[in-house]
């Protein structure tokens, strides 16, 4: 008895031996395995997401934030009955059932988004369609991610500048491109001890220091004034029919670009605009600029001994040139000799060519290099054009020289035009486009040089005013009480499938600034292919008047002009609030619900029924929508039905009937 | 005869003691690890909501929304030239 219980405790502590050689050879020496095991189990990879940083204006006006939004992600492991659910889903978030079917057909995965960015209404909804839990959390398989979405509280406002970004927060246009690496901050990927529930709890606090805010970005743009260029470009084209226009307006003593607007243009807060809307067309897009080139020849020969007084003639309106006529943009300009001054105010395109001529090409083309043209402006926007001389290697011809001079036969972009014409009321110094106002050291814009003397520069000027005259082709770009000074430009595109210039499509362009005011503000008008009369003086150069005046009244610059003689409306001590009215007060005034995610306003569709067309037209005077209206007589039929929200753009259709038709 | 121990009577209350100060100790790390979560997570909230009034608040003034509503609530338009009156 005694033998055999000695033999079991010999096994028994051989076995105790062997467990405890075991454990601790497990404490003590360090198995690969066994470690990755239990990082896995007690340790989780937490990553640190940084808050991408705003893009604001000048004026500290946020254009582009952030904000919170869910996003659904399942585990297709753990859901129960997927068709069921997949069904639920679909009706909840209005996706094909085959959709949703097909990203939870796959067992094995362990995670899948089934949509990103669910607006807050949509989530609160969950509940209605079954796909909570009693307790009110998602059903087993489901998760709600919150997640940052970029957001543009002014919508349309100098979208193209701004840019956009991709569902997962990373730049694909614009700015938001541009300095993607300084607006979204630093990821930091670390480690954490998982709680027994598997919640992530001791951080390592050194990496969670690491974890970096994107920086916000200011741009040199001013909302404000942005804003009112882009509605006087709107309403341009809508009177022209132009197929797209743009606007710059620059500071031409530092180069910051203050506005920049282009249209057609798109919301930035809506997916699934085209490309074309999308482009920066002032630093993407290159265009012939026409008569909009003349002031730097003018500079060129005034830099090269000329006078703004010296004659050429003008050859009664056309010219011959290596057999090619060259001719005056309009048949009744048969201009005998003129001054070179009058060459700029009457746009002489057959002086302008004997002038190039006559001056050379060497000193021609050292001129349009030392005002940058062919090169990049250094506005550092992606994308940008560095536009397009004729080449040098071999001399040009004749023709190729004359050409040039009025501005044909040279690709160059708004901006670099812009920039030129700067020099004029700066002193003679090129200066460097600037978007960005915080721009780190090492991209801090290079100091302005100067291309022409301050006497050049003046000349230029002293030419320019004559456009504005009366007598000028740019008299529409006059605004009362300030002195003007500026050139239009028609220049003719080419045909991209005849490869010739077109005889129909033209650019209207106007370039200028008020002289003798500070800020020293430089503006381009520039429309492409206005229908009808499609001369700049009558399409570009108002549009330059109303974006000049818009800036004059941002800036609060005094006028330094005398005014004509205008009828002074009479003036009372009390204010007549009528004068604000240029139309009766309507009947009715639309409730205001409040404003959409996308930040359009919803206002709350007013009885319309039983109005005249008058009525009912006034009713919806002012208000942004697109309305449809058939019939005379009284509304019978509306659409939305009162009561319902309406939203900026949405179509209201109205149905009017006459008595006799109702009977 | 007295039964000798191999190792003196004080090392039981000085391991108990020690045992108690070491759970308490990891307790104490755990709740504070926790306190701080809250306390980031009250912090990450603060920022959204901060960030969502902003979003408001630029909505609320965009220039937009200022104009259409000049425009239709009040029935404001731009003035002609006749009403303009130019002080010197």
């Amino acid at each position: 008895m005694k033998q055999r219980f000695s033999v079991i405790m010999v096994i028994c502590l051989t076995i105790a031996t062997g467990v405890a050689g075991r454990a601790a050879f497990i404490q003590v020496f360090r198995d690969p395995r066994l470690e990755s095991l239990s990082k896995r189990q007690f340790q989780s990879k937490v990553l640190v997401q940084a808050r991408r940083g705003q893009i604001i204006d000048r004026n500290n006006e946020p254009l582009a934030i952030n904000t919170e939004i869910s996003s659904l992600a399942a585990n297709p492991k753990k859901i129960q009955n997927r068709k069921l659910l997949a069904r639920l889903l679909s009706k909840a978030l209005e996706l094909p059932l085959a959709q949703i079917t097909e990203k939870l057909k796959d067992g094995n995965r362990e995670f899948v988004w089934i949509k990103r960015h669910i607006p807050d209404e949509k989530v609160d909804q969950f509940k209605k369609w079954g796909i909570t839990e009693p307790t009110g959390g998602l059903l087993p398989g489901l998760w709600l991610v919150k997640e940052n979405i970029r957001r543009y509280p002014h919508g349309e406002l100098a979208a193209q500048t701004i840019g956009t970004v991709n569902l997962d927060n990373e730049g694909t246009e614009g700015v938001e491109l541009w300095k993607n690496s300084r607006l979204e901050g630093k990821i930091v990927s670390m480690r954490a001890i998982r709680d027994a529930l598997g919640r992530p709890t001791l951080y390592d606090a050194s990496a969670v220091a690491d974890a970096k805010d994107g920086e916000s970005i200011q741009l040199t743009l001013d909302a404000s004034l942005q804003f009112s260029v882009e509605e006087a470009l709107k309403n341009s084209l809508e009177k022209t029919k132009a197929r797209s226009g743009s606007v710059i307006v620059m500071d031409a003593i530092h180069g910051d670009i203050l506005a920049v607007a282009n249209a057609p243009t798109f919301d930035p807060n809506l997916r699934g605009s085209s490309h074309e809307s999308k482009r920066n067309r002032i630093i993407v897009d290159g265009y012939e600029p026409g008569s909009t080139l003349k002031p730097i020849l003018l500079a060129s020969a005034l830099s090269n001994g000329w006078k703004i007084t010296d004659k050429l003639n003008g050859e009664h309106g056309s010219i011959k040139i290596q057999g090619r006529r060259i001719s005056e943009a309009e048949a009744h300009e048969k201009f005998d000799s003129i001054s070179l001054k009058k060459m700029i105010q009457v746009s002489s395109n057959v002086v302008a060519a004997k002038l190039a001529l006559k001056l050379g090409q060497d000193k021609f083309i050292s001129s349009l290099k030392g005002f940058g043209f062919g090169g990049k402006t250094g506005v550092g926007f992606p994308g940008e054009l560095a536009g397009w001389l004729p080449p040098v290697k071999k001399p040009w011809q004749p023709l190729t020289l004359a050409t040039v001079g009025f501005g044909q036969g040279i690709m160059v972009t708004p901006v670099q035009m812009l920039r030129s014409y700067a020099t004029f009321i700066n002193g003679g110094y090129l200066v460097e486009p600037k978007l960005i106002k915080n721009d780190l050291p090492n991209e801090v814009p290079s100091a302005p040089r100067r291309v022409i003397s301050p006497e050049v520069a003046a000349g230029v000027v002293e030419a320019l005013k004559t456009v504005v005259d009366t007598e000028g082709t740019g008299k529409k770009a006059a605004l009362e009480g300030y002195v003007v000074a500026g050139k239009t430009g028609t220049a003719q595109t080419v045909d991209s499938k005849t490869k010739k210039y077109s005889s129909s499509r033209y650019i209207s362009s106007f370039i200028g600034f008020a002289v003798g005011v500070e800020p020293k503000i430089v503006i381009l008008t520039l429309l492409d292919d206005p229908r009808g009369v499609y001369f700049a003086s009558e399409t570009a150069a108002p549009l330059f008047r109303d974006v000049l005046n818009a800036v004059v009244t941002r800036f609060g610059i005094p006028m330094n002009a005398p005014l004509a003689k205008v009828s002074t409306p009479k003036t009372t001590n009390t204010l007549r609030v009528s004068q604000a009215h240029s139309e009766p007060v309507s009947i009715k005034k639309l409730e205001l619900q409040g404003s959409a995610p996308n930040g359009k306003l919803v206002f709350k569709m007013p009885e319309l029924r039983g109005l005249t067309i008058r009525e009912a037209l006034n009713t919806l005077q002012g208000y942004p929508f697109q309305i449809d209206s058939t019939g005379t007589g009284w509304l019978k039929t509306q659409s939305p039905e009162a009561g319902a929200k309406v939203s900026e753009n949405d179509r209201i259709r109205l149905k009017f009937e006459s008595e006799d038709e109702a009977q | 005869m007295k039964h000798k121990h191999w190792f003196p009577k004080w090392i039981f209350p000085v391991l108990l003691i020690l045992s108690i100060a070491t759970v308490a100790l990891r307790l104490k790390i755990v709740n504070t690890v926790y306190e701080i979560n809250q306390t980031e997570k009250i912090i990450s909230n603060s920022k959204h909501e901060k960030e969502k009034s902003e979003l408001k608040i630029a909505a609320l003034r965009s220039h937009r929304r200022l104009e259409i509503l000049a425009k239709s609530q009040f029935k404001l338009t731009q003035p002609t030239a006749k009403q303009v009156v130019y002080l010197k």
